[in-house]
């Protein structure tokens, strides 16, 4: 009796510890769509804070841990608790931009002496205790703290911004002509202003902060009425708004998060029991939210804003959860993305396809990178129809039903066989270097005896990446068909044997070349390629171990050389944030794997392998993969 | 609307190889010629790169036609000012080369006649009316400066936008009939013949302080 007494007081003083004290983990606001989580810290102990604040998902702090007070500084140093998680957090609606992170806190004094530039601001009424530097907020409950930036979205403030600047022009003129003065009575027309405006639907998981932001356009107006400052330029207006949307934001968020405790761990189960898997990290993205935010859907939204509301509802279930592993010299994600039975019938159909021999002869062993996508367009056509027309039918609006008559007349009279038997769907692609390609440019050249000038034609180089791509295709012949006519209309358009090259068709300097080979249609920029493989590159070609690994994988399969890939390619080709991605894993060696497993139908697996040679640690190959891997889903 | 917000935006991230050349010749008479030159060939392979895109950071990419239909907009404002005369315009798109030459009367013709054309695009109107002393001219002294570009809906937001602009240049010829007799600007050179000054400097630079582009010449007029 004595001794289960001396076992059970001590479970229960843990389980009690467990259930009661403060975790990192509960300090992620519930408008956070996307979270990194860190289990085993202790990996990144020796790391130095300004290493840390170097990677994207803390760019947040950068500006303001950049002042001295991290030189030579651990993680150690900065008080951080290494017996809980460090999570990173993002999340956005068509209002705000969430992001921060939530941490262990053993040593408070340490704590402060790194984030030195917070100063105290309140004790809020459930004892924890709020800091504010210039751009974040840093709250301490009990033995954990968040950091948090709440912004609002720069689409969201330009649009309030111009409707203000707009409103303000209006008064103005409006004043000078009669010469009177504007009398609260007539504030009503500030409504009838805004009422043309359409406050965007928020989330479900943001519904706090919108409340609050309804009201900021008319208050900020008349605020700025009374104050008569017209004179304001657009920035003044615009950082104005900016900095009272981040206050009332940040409020919002505070009381919902810390004195609600409406966590992402409290509203959604999902993440409560990714909480548990034990791997060194976790991944969460909630798909349903980033669908609508995503940037890459504005055509979607644009051309069918009443389908494209409509369809969210298949998106409904979408969230995809991952972990991360590292071993010795290899960091691997595994990742599921979840979906609902609807788009999991579709993605089936679309994705479980076996490998297209054809695409395996052209791409050479030595590629840089190169990824294989096996999807069938037709059956996955076949599918979606069946799926999406009976939920786009219960809609009776006009819009609506002109845009279902157009969708299945097309399927009525178009040759479905021959639209997919053009393009089925499956591609794959190459990335085989770069090579020099000479511009001209102008310069100005000036006399010194009158400073006139005259133009010069000079030449420089530049580096542009070799490539190959090559769609799955039963009817080449199409193509060919285009290209034969085409090429009477214009000499930039000639047939060679076994291919056609399109002169100056890259960026109007570089030549591109078409094969239309049985099976597959190649598009190139790789004059080794078609002076030497027009039919392939025989046993110069990938494997066959290699096409054992792929035909094991699904959908997707993409493997990607460090060295070769990434230290080569031209960044001028790339997008901002392609670049971000690119400059973290750049000084890396080794390489990336990347594959699928079937789709069922309620979720794909995917798996990414990083291998590392490099001589930096296993904590920093760590952080360079969830680094990728934040800018990429953010 | 936005299509010259973009454009600019996408000069400014060109500005790498973007050189600007503005000449203006000032007659004793008050009148003059402005030849204006935005060279942007040695970025011709990143233009055509980003027309080839349909959006570039989530904002829609114009392409020819509508940059053709702008610029021609612009023109035809110019064209319909009064006091501005022989308005051209050369567009080389294979170069990325455009050229403007225009005759004034007085300086405040051409003045006014920018703002006007300034203001038919959203992006440009908040050009404040009080840079309309950037120029004057009394048939003896000039005193020039830039307008402030500060003043457009454009930021330069990353380091990256900064380490281009900086490569960019422009370039500022002022011309005269008779020989110089001062400059303000120990930056500006003369030229051998005594009737030119050019002032150059680097994009970025004038961003961070566009009254180093600023200046006053005073020239010999001749004893009659």
């Amino acid at each position: 009796m004595v001794n289960l007494k001396k076992g059970v007081v001590p479970f229960f003083l843990l389980m009690f510890s467990m259930c009661f004290s403060q975790q990192s983990e509960n300090l992620i606001p519930n408008q956070a769509s996307t979270v990194f989580s860190i289990n085993n810290i202790n990996l990144l102990n020796k790391i130095s804070i300004d290493e840390l604040v170097a990677y994207d998902f803390m760019d947040e702090l950068h500006q303001e841990l950049f002042d001295g007070s991290t030189s030579n500084k651990t993680m150690k140093d900065a008080g951080i608790d290494f017996e809980q998680r460090l999570n990173v957090f993002y999340g956005k609606d068509e209002v705000y931009e969430v992001t921060g992170f939530s941490f262990g806190v053993a040593d408070k004094n340490a704590l402060f002496k790194v984030f030195d530039d917070f100063d105290f601001s309140e004790t809020l009424s459930n004892g924890a205790e709020r800091y504010n530097s210039l751009f974040n907020t840093l709250v301490l409950k009990e033995s954990s703290a968040v950091l948090l930036r709440v912004e609002p979205t720069d689409e969201y403030l330009v649009r309030m911004t111009d409707s203000l600047s707009y409103f303000e022009m209006e008064i103005n003129e409006w004043s000078l002509n009669e010469g009177a003065i504007q009398t609260a009575d007539e504030e009503v027309d500030i409504d009838e202003f805004n009422s043309e405006e359409v406050i965007p639907e928020v989330s479900p998981g943001v519904e706090l902060l919108g409340e609050e932001v309804d009201n900021i356009e008319t208050e900020l107006t008349l605020m700025d009425f009374a104050n008569n400052q017209y004179d304001k330029n657009y920035w003044e207006i615009r950082d104005s708004i900016g900095f009272s949307m981040q206050t009332i934001g940040m409020n919002a968020l505070i009381d919902d998060l810390i004195l609600n405790e409406n966590s992402l761990k409290t509203v959604d189960e999902r993440f409560n029991l990714q909480l548990e898997k034990k791997s060194e990290g976790i991944f969460f993205m909630d798909n349903s939210r980033n669908f609508s935010n995503q940037g890459g859907m504005w055509y979607f939204q644009t051309m069918y804003p009443i389908m494209n509301a409509d369809l969210k509802e298949l998106y409904a279930e979408n969230f995809m959860v991952g972990e991360l592993h590292l071993d010795s010299n290899e960091v691997h994600f595994d990742l599921t993305a979840n979906y609902g039975n609807q788009l999991g019938s579709i993605y089936s159909e679309m994705n479980n396809n076996s490998l297209n021999k054809e695409f395996i002869k052209y791409i050479p062993e030595d590629a840089a990178a190169y990824f294989i996508y096996n999807v069938d367009l037709r059956k996955a056509y076949e599918k979606a129809y069946d799926i999406l027309l009976p939920i786009l039918k219960d809609k009776k609006d006009n819009a609506m039903v002109m845009n279902l008559l157009a969708i299945q007349l097309l399927d009525k009279l178009v040759d479905k066989k021959a639209l997919f038997g053009a393009y089925k769907g499956g591609v794959f692609a190459t990335f085989n270097g770069v090579q020099k390609i000479t511009k001209k440019q102008i310069e100005f050249q000036y006399d010194e005896e009158n400073f006139d000038y005259s133009e010069i034609e000079t030449e420089s180089e530049e580096d542009m990446p070799v490539f190959t791509l090559g769609f799955a295709s039963e009817r080449t012949d199409l193509c060919e068909m285009v290209l034969t006519d085409l090429s009477r209309v214009t000499s930039r358009i000639e047939k060679k044997e076994g291919y056609w090259i399109i002169k100056d068709a890259l960026l109007e300097t570089a030549p591109l070349y078409v094969v239309c080979n049985p099976e597959v249609l190649i598009i190139s920029n790789d004059p080794q390629f078609i002076k030497s493989h027009l039919n392939g590159y025989g046993k110069r070609a990938i494997s066959k171990k290699q096409v054992k690994k792929i035909k094991k994988s699904g959908v997707l399969y993409a493997k990607i050389d460090l060295g070769e890939s990434l230290n080569q390619f031209p960044q001028n080709f790339l997008d901002a944030r392609q670049k971000d991605v690119l400059n973290n894993l750049k000084n890396n060696s080794g390489s990336i794997e990347f594959d699928s497993g079937d789709s069922e139908i309620s979720h794909t697996n995917y798996g990414l392998r990083y291998t590392f040679e490099s001589s930096s640690t296993k904590a920093s190959q760590f952080l360079d993969m969830i680094n990728a891997l934040y800018i990429l889903s953010k | 609307m936005r299509l010259l917000l973009f454009l600019f935006l996408f000069l400014a991230s060109l500005s790498s190889c973007i050189e600007i050349l503005d000449d203006i010749t000032f007659n004793a008479d008050g009148s003059g010629e402005l030849n204006y030159t935005i060279n942007l060939s040695s970025s011709k392979l990143k233009i055509n790169s980003i027309l080839a895109l349909d959006t570039l950071n989530g904002k829609k990419v114009p392409n020819k036609e509508e940059i053709q239909a702008k610029v021609s907009e612009l023109l035809k404002v110019l064209n319909c000012q009064e006091g501005l005369s022989d308005v051209h315009l050369t567009e080389d798109y294979d170069n990325y080369l455009f050229k403007l030459s225009l005759k004034f009367n007085k300086v405040s013709d051409l003045i006014s006649g920018v703002y006007v054309a300034l203001d038919v695009v959203e992006e440009f109107s908040d050009v404040k009316t009080s840079d309309s002393s950037w120029i004057s001219w009394d048939g003896a002294e000039l005193s020039r400066s830039i307008p402030d570009i500060n003043a457009f809906k454009f930021r330069m937001t990353n380091e990256e936008d900064k380490e281009l602009v900086k490569m960019g240049k422009y370039t500022s010829i002022s011309r005269f009939e008779y020989p110089v007799d001062y400059i303000e600007n120990p930056l500006a050179i003369l030229s051998k013949n005594n009737k030119a000054v050019m002032l150059r400097s680097s994009l970025f630079d004038i961003l961070g302080d566009p009254n180093i582009m600023g200046n006053r010449i005073s020239v010999k007029l001749p004893d009659y």
